[in-house]
Parts: C-alpha cells; sequence; structure tokens
C-alpha cells in the first residue's frame, strides 16, 4: 500500500457509518471496488489504532459535537467556542479541529457569497440545529449587504449555487431574513433536511413553540411543492425531528 | 531573534496577558489559520496588536497538510503569503502530516505512510514552498496517533530524506518524540541520535495527558514534563542554543507558570548551549 492507496482507504474508513464498519465484509460485497480497494480498506479497519482514529474522524463526528453542544448567539466567539468544544468533546484531540469548525462556520457566517461549492454542500447536506441561527446572526451583525435582494436575488448573482436545493435553502433564508427584517420581534427559524432521493424536507417552526414542515420534491427542472403542515405545539424541536427519524419519513 | 531565545504561543485567551508581558519572553509563534476567514485575510484587531508587540513572531501552519500525496495547496499557500505580508514573521514551519486525505478534511495531523517516493514527493512541494514564502521553512515531526505496518523506512530515515532533500529545516518536537517513544515503546535519546540535527532550527516543548487507553498525548494542556526538560538539555548539548517555543493551548495556568517554562528553556541554552558552542 502507497501513501496514495492509502489516503483513498482512510477516507473511506472515516466515511463509513458505524454500522458499515460492524459489518466490512457485507459492505465490501455490495460495493464495486477493486480487490486492492477492499484490502487496503480491510488492512485500515483490522488495525486497531487507525480504526478508532477513523472513528473519531469521521464526518458525522462534527456535526455529533455541534449538536451535543448547547450553542447560542452568546457563544459565537471564538475563545467560548473552542472552550466549549473542548469541554464537552474529547478536550485532547480536539483543538485543532476546534478552530477548523469554527473557522469554518465564521467563513460561512461572515461571507456567505464567497463560500466555496463545497462547502455549502458540507453544511446544507446535514445542518446542524442552530445553523440558521448562527447565520441569521451573521447576517444582521455583520451587515451584508442584502438591500438589493428585490430587484436581483443573490441566488442569481452567485455562480456557486448550482443545485435546487442550495436554491431552496436560501430563498428559505432569505424569506427568513426579510421576515425578520420586517417584524423583529416575531421569532420564526427553520432547518432544511435531505428527505430521500431527490427530496427535502424543510423545518419550520412557526411562533413560538410551533412546529411544522414542508415537503418538497427535487427534480432537475426545479422543485415541486408536495406538502406543508403544522403539526401544533411541541415542547422542543428536536423531539419532533426524532419522532420523524424514528418513522422513517426522514433519513 | 537572539541566537538563545524562548518564545510562547499565541492564543486569545492568553492574548491580553502575552502582549501585557511580552518583554519576558523573545517570540511568538502564530498558527496562521486562526486568521483564514472565508478564504481571506482579515486584518483583525488580534493582528494588529500582534504586529504592534515588535516581537518576532513565528508561523506554525496546521493545513497545509503537505504530506498527503495529493498536489500542494497553492490557494492555502497564497493566503498564508498574504498574512505574511502582515505579520512578516521570521520563519514558517508546517507539520510533517496530512490533513486531508482523498478529498475528506480530517481535521487532524494524520500520520504518513514513511516511503522513500513519498519523502521525494513532499520534498517537492518543499521546494516550492520554500522559493514561493523567502524565509525560512521548517517541517516538524509530530506525534503519531498510528503506525502502519507498510512503512518501508524508520520515521528519522523519511524525516532526513526529506531534509537532505529539500534543504529546509526541522522543527524538533521533544515532546513529540517523547510521546511516541512511550506510545511505541523506543528510546528517545536512540531517535534523536539517528536524526541529521545539523537541520533543526527550532523546538518545541510541550506537556499532555494520557487518554481513556492510557495512550499519551501531546494534548498541549499541562507543564512541560520533566523528561521533555531532560531530552531538550541532551539537544541543547549537542546543538548549542536553538529558539524554542513553549506549547501551551489548553487548560491554561496563570501567565507566570509560562513565562517560568519561557526562561527556563533560555536558562538550559545559557548552560549547556554556550558550553556545546565552545566546545
Amino acid at each position: 500500500m502507497g501513501q496514495a492507496q492509502f489516503q483513498k482507504a482512510l477516507a473511506m474508513l472515516i466515511r463509513l457509518p458505524e454500522h458499515n464498519r460492524q459489518n466490512l465484509e457485507q459492505f465490501l460485497a455490495a460495493h464495486e471496488l477493486s480487490c486492492e480497494e477492499k484490502e487496503n480498506l480491510r488492512v485500515l479497519a483490522h488495525h486497531r489504532e487507525v480504526n478508532k482514529f477513523g472513528y473519531k474522524m469521521r464526518n458525522g463526528r462534527i456535526n455529533y459535537i455541534l449538536e451535543s453542544i448547547p450553542i447560542s448567539l452568546e457563544y459565537v466567539d471564538q475563545e467560548n467556542f473552542i472552550d466549549l468544544i473542548k469541554k464537552e468533546f474529547d478536550p485532547k484531540h480536539s483543538l485543532v479541529y476546534a478552530r477548523k469548525i469554527y473557522r469554518d462556520f465564521r467563513a460561512f457566517m461572515v461571507s456567505l457569497r464567497e463560500l466555496p461549492h463545497e462547502a455549502w454542500r458540507k453544511y446544507l447536506g446535514d445542518p446542524p440545529e442552530f445553523f440558521f441561527d448562527l447565520l441569521e446572526f451573521e447576517m444582521l451583525d455583520s451587515e451584508l449587504e442584502f438591500q438589493g435582494f428585490g430587484e436581483r436575488p443573490l441566488m442569481d448573482q452567485s455562480p456557486l449555487l448550482h443545485t435546487s436545493f442550495e436554491v431552496l435553502s436560501l430563498e428559505y433564508r432569505i424569506h427568513d431574513f426579510v421576515e425578520k427584517k420586517r417584524n423583529p420581534l416575531k421569532k420564526k427559524s427553520s432547518r432544511i433536511l435531505p428527505f430521500k432521493e431527490k427530496t427535502s424536507l424543510l423545518f419550520l417552526k412557526e411562533g413560538e413553540g410551533e412546529y411544522g414542515y414542508q415537503l418538497y420534491e427535487i427534480d432537475d427542472v426545479g422543485i415541486n411543492f408536495l406538502k406543508k403542515s403544522l403539526l401544533g405545539r411541541k415542547a422542543k424541536a428536536p423531539s419532533y425531528y426524532q419522532d420523524l427519524v424514528e418513522s422513517g419519513l426522514c433519513k | 531573534m537572539s541566537q538563545i531565545s524562548s518564545g510562547l504561543e499565541w492564543d486569545m485567551r492568553l492574548e491580553r496577558e502575552l502582549f501585557k508581558h511580552a518583554r519576558h519572553f523573545d517570540a511568538i509563534e502564530v498558527i496562521p489559520e486562526n486568521f483564514f476567514f472565508a478564504e481571506r485575510i482579515q486584518l483583525t484587531e488580534s493582528l494588529r496588536r500582534l504586529k504592534a508587540t515588535k516581537k518576532p513572531i513565528l508561523f506554525h501552519g496546521v493545513e497545509l497538510s503537505i504530506g498527503s500525496s495529493e498536489p500542494l495547496k497553492r490557494d492555502h499557500l497564497s493566503n498564508m503569503m498574504r498574512l505574511m505580508e502582515i505579520l512578516e514573521p521570521t520563519v514558517y514551519s508546517e507539520h510533517l502530516s496530512m490533513t486531508e486525505a482523498s478529498g475528506v478534511e480530517i481535521g487532524q495531523l494524520t500520520p504518513l505512510l514513511w516511503t522513500k517516493e513519498l519523502a521525494d514527493y513532499i520534498a517537492q512541494k518543499i521546494r516550492y514552498v520554500q522559493a514561493s514564502v523567502g524565509i525560512p521553512f521548517l517541517i516538524e515531526n509530530i506525534s503519531n496517533r498510528f503506525v502502519l505496518p507498510y512503512t518501508e523506512i524508520t520515521e528519522t530515515n523519511f524525516i532526513n530524506r526529506i531534509l537532505n532533500s529539500a534543504k529546509c529545516g526541522l522543527l524538533l518536537d521533544i515532546t513529540n518524540v517523547l510521546t511516541n517513544s512511550v506510545n511505541y515503546d523506543f528510546d528517545p535519546y536512540i531517535w534523536i541520535d539517528a536524526l541529521d540535527l545539523s537541520f533543526v532550527r527550532q523546538i518545541h516543548l510541550a506537556g499532555g495527558a494520557r487518554d481513556s487507553d492510557n495512550v499519551l498525548e501531546d494534548s498541549h494542556d499541562q507543564a512541560v514534563w520533566d523528561e521533555s526538560w531532560q531530552l531538550y538539555a541532551y539537544v541543547i548539548r549537542k546543538l548549542g542554543p536553538i529558539p524554542t517555543v513553549i506549547e501551551r493551548t489548553g487548560n491554561i495556568p496563570q501567565f507566570d507558570s509560562l513565562v517560568q517554562e519561557a526562561k527556563k528553556a533560555r536558562q538550559i541554552q545559557e548552560t549547556y548551549g554556550l558550553t556545546a558552542m565552545a566546545a
């Protein structure tokens, strides 16, 4: 195994969900990989330290860290953010990671228009719960120039927004932002989750304690509105999300 | 920077004390990526204050991923160079590791496969970096979270091959050597002796702790270990004074104890280093 092969196998290992890790041979049988790629992945997965490292570094860890932290706007500064992450998750390992997460978020928040496409995908693929709150905070705080939005939508200005999903996400965000500008006292936030193939579930939080969703089907042509429902009052949004996951509605 | 010198690492939490007591140490090490925002550099207040200290600034990068088999991250290097224009560092170091693998951002300093082919490829990338930045470039030995069975050469041979080919400097992290020696059961003094020490331009000292699996970690959250000071003195005896930075980024103590560690590094350089030079 050379460095390039090692990197490829390590990248696969980091991406590998836990159930596939536990049933590696099943995973390998179900995927079209070369014999060499399969063998390399086996070697790393069976190497105690590498496997442990891969587990810690898997992509989901970012969301795990972030979602495990009761973050709110007061934490949006580097010192507190890093301290929080260190306190909540693996304090001996996470400093470089914390810096990176902080910087990624800061990058996203401060410079929405310049954010690389890859970063969009990274976040919009599975946005953490407080994602939009942070974004909104930064949008308000950093005085990004959204005034021209009415005549020239931001999504048309940006070559970075390629997919319907991204447009949908931004569309809702801008709508939310404008609403908030109009009525600062009205509490409203949302989040979007990937929903099956080519489908997105837009979570709504309407007013205090009311939750609902909008379901969209996204194809190559555009966005088809499927369903909207307000499910009434719930104590907490996360439990509502959990209900949907358990019901199989949301992957 | 004077020949005998010791410095501390910039951290936002330490900033006020760091600037207040700047007279007690000689240089400030900065992780440049802390100032990268949205693929660009922002002239923050911290940057202005850092520049105002008039202390030599040492860049210590964490994300160039120079050990990856992929091409050099030139955009990242460009950002680095833009920050260099602002802070005018005297030296730029990077970890001999990778932080990205086949498109996955690992987020950690990850060990490499020690092969001649990879050493030569890294040396090639280093030559490009050196030609670009125009200040001394150093690579740092890391604490290895794992060692793969497919290595072709030893770690010291791997490092020596890069140094001799690229003609760059070495940032010798004493604590990383000790950490690896405990975790992988080897003699750190023999490891040091196998290294081509003529390339050492800077030294790092730190403290760490054991994790839940009893693995020693270079976590930068404890005082410098006694064993690190001993190994440090061993190296200084051989080389003479070498600019040394105390790394402390977690479990931040009273600032005075960091100053004391910086002073201790200076004392060891004065005691053993000058003797080495005279010999």
